[in-house]
């Protein structure tokens, strides 16, 4: 009965073909149960079709269609970064080794000023403690930094070199020296190869970078292919007049 | 046919969305039974849609958008049953109308329904079986597409859709009675 009752909807929707269709029109003509069903199928089929409102909504049409202009857009990013991407990765391998090349040709490497600061651990700063003849000075100096320093010229009226040291700073050998001057002692470093100290600034001159390593004043500035830092327990203001000091004396011969 | 991503996919896609809008909107309100719920998933499909328009077969586009439609509620529905919701849409737990005791609502007593009625009674029709009647009356797809949108059988469509105008029957049957349209059976 139920696959009659069945049988009539889907004849009555049009569903029906061939051998079952017979079966069907065959069974409408014969039960009244099946015939009333079929003529319930129909009607019910335009009351839903007549009494049942469509629906429609323009703003959700419209975000919809916004939503699908978003996704198409980040597909394009995707496709272009997806396609291109061996590119992007070459150009940006590219510029890190241009970079480093034009860094090893022409431009000098920063160091921290944390790295520096590892020259004022004990065993680096700890001056040798014997006097050094002035004359050893540029030796001194020509061995560690591997030629003449034209800025740390010894001017013994002026600078008096009353210990030297030496250490190894990133691979670099630092040369150290505790110099004597009119208010007293300081500590010079001189590090090959380096340009500058990240960490310290430049606000008080164009020339020194000035900055602070356990509480006492630095001043650095960049000489030839070699940085000089030098500190001492004294103001800022004093150690960029002995670094001016210091710059304005005579070239070693 | 498979079609091309780009501009030419996206207009094609809106301009066949565009044109189904309306029975999307239907079927998610009939679904849901709420203007928002059915317009999030109403989105929420065209946007599965769009993406997976390089896999549509280019058959038949409103089955397809349905399928993706009916399915996404399916799943929704799945997790609202997961989380303790109580609705069902298990056509083994639902309750078969009693079977016609007095007079059927006929043609004329269903013309002078009112929109609004036929819309209640078929509210209380359950969900499958309200699925398969309003894509085959109101969308007016063929058994075939129906079977289609819902990844049913044949067969379970023509069972759903003579189940579910039944179940239609009877509301409107009851309504009927209580408006006086049509009289109570003896028996009552």
């Amino acid at each position: 009965m139920k696959d009659e009752l069945e049988l009539m909807h889907a004849l009555a929707d049009g569903e029906l073909t061939g051998a079952e269709e017979r079966e069907a029109r065959r069974l409408l003509e014969s039960s009244p149960a099946a015939q009333a069903e079929y003529e319930w199928a129909k009607a019910c089929r335009i009351a839903v079709q007549t009494k049942c409102s469509r629906h429609d909504s323009a703003e959700c049409w419209e975000k919809a269609k916004r939503q699908i202009a978003d996704i198409e857009r980040s597909r394009s990013i995707e496709s272009f970064v997806g396609r291109y991407s061996w590119a992007l990765c070459g150009f940006l391998l590219c510029t890190v080794l241009a970079a480093g090349l034009v860094q090893r040709l022409g431009g000098r490497p920063q160091i921290s000023d944390a790295t520096m600061a590892g020259l004022f651990s004990p065993e680096n700063l700890a001056p040798l403690g014997r006097e050094v003849a002035q004359a050893e000075i540029p030796t001194l100096i020509q061995d560690t930094l591997g030629r003449a320093n034209e800025s740390l010229v010894s001017v013994p009226e002026i600078f008096r070199v009353v210990g030297a040291d030496r250490a190894v700073l990133e691979g670099r050998q630092a040369l150290h020296l505790l110099i004597e001057d009119r208010s007293g002692q300081f500590s010079a470093f001189l590090v090959p190869g380096v340009a500058g100290v990240q960490g310290f600034d430049q606000e008080f001159s164009a020339d020194y970078q000035v900055g602070v390593l356990f509480d006492q004043p630095c001043v650095a500035w960049s000489n030839g292919d070699s940085l000089v830092m030098i500190t001492a327990a004294r103001s800022a203001g004093e150690l960029l007049q002995t670094a001016d000091l210091l710059r304005s004396a005579e070239p070693l011969p | 046919m498979l079609f091309k991503r780009g501009r030419s996919a996206r207009e094609q896609f809106e301009r066949q969305t565009e044109a189904i809008f309306p029975a999307l909107m239907g079927v998610a309100l009939r679904l849901t039974r709420n203007q928002e719920e059915a317009e999030d998933l109403t989105q929420e499909a065209i946007v599965r849609g769009f993406d997976a328009f390089d896999r549509f077969d280019g058959q038949n586009f409103k089955a397809w958008m349905l399928r993706i439609l009916t399915n996404l509620y399916i799943n929704r529905y799945r997790r609202l049953k997961r989380t303790g919701t109580n609705v069902s849409l298990d056509e083994e737990k639902v309750q078969e109308p009693a079977a016609p005791e007095g007079e059927l609502p006929d043609r004329a007593i269903l013309d002078s329904m009112l929109s609004a009625d036929v819309e209640a009674a078929l509210e209380r029709v359950p969900e499958s079986f309200r699925l398969a009647v309003i894509l085959s009356d109101l969308e007016g797809l063929s058994y075939e597409e129906v079977a289609q949108a819902l990844e049913v059988p044949i067969g379970t469509v023509r069972s759903r859709i003579a189940r579910g105008r039944a179940h239609l029957r009877a509301e409107l049957e009851s309504f009927a009675v209580e408006m006086g349209y049509i009289k109570r059976s003896a028996g009552e």
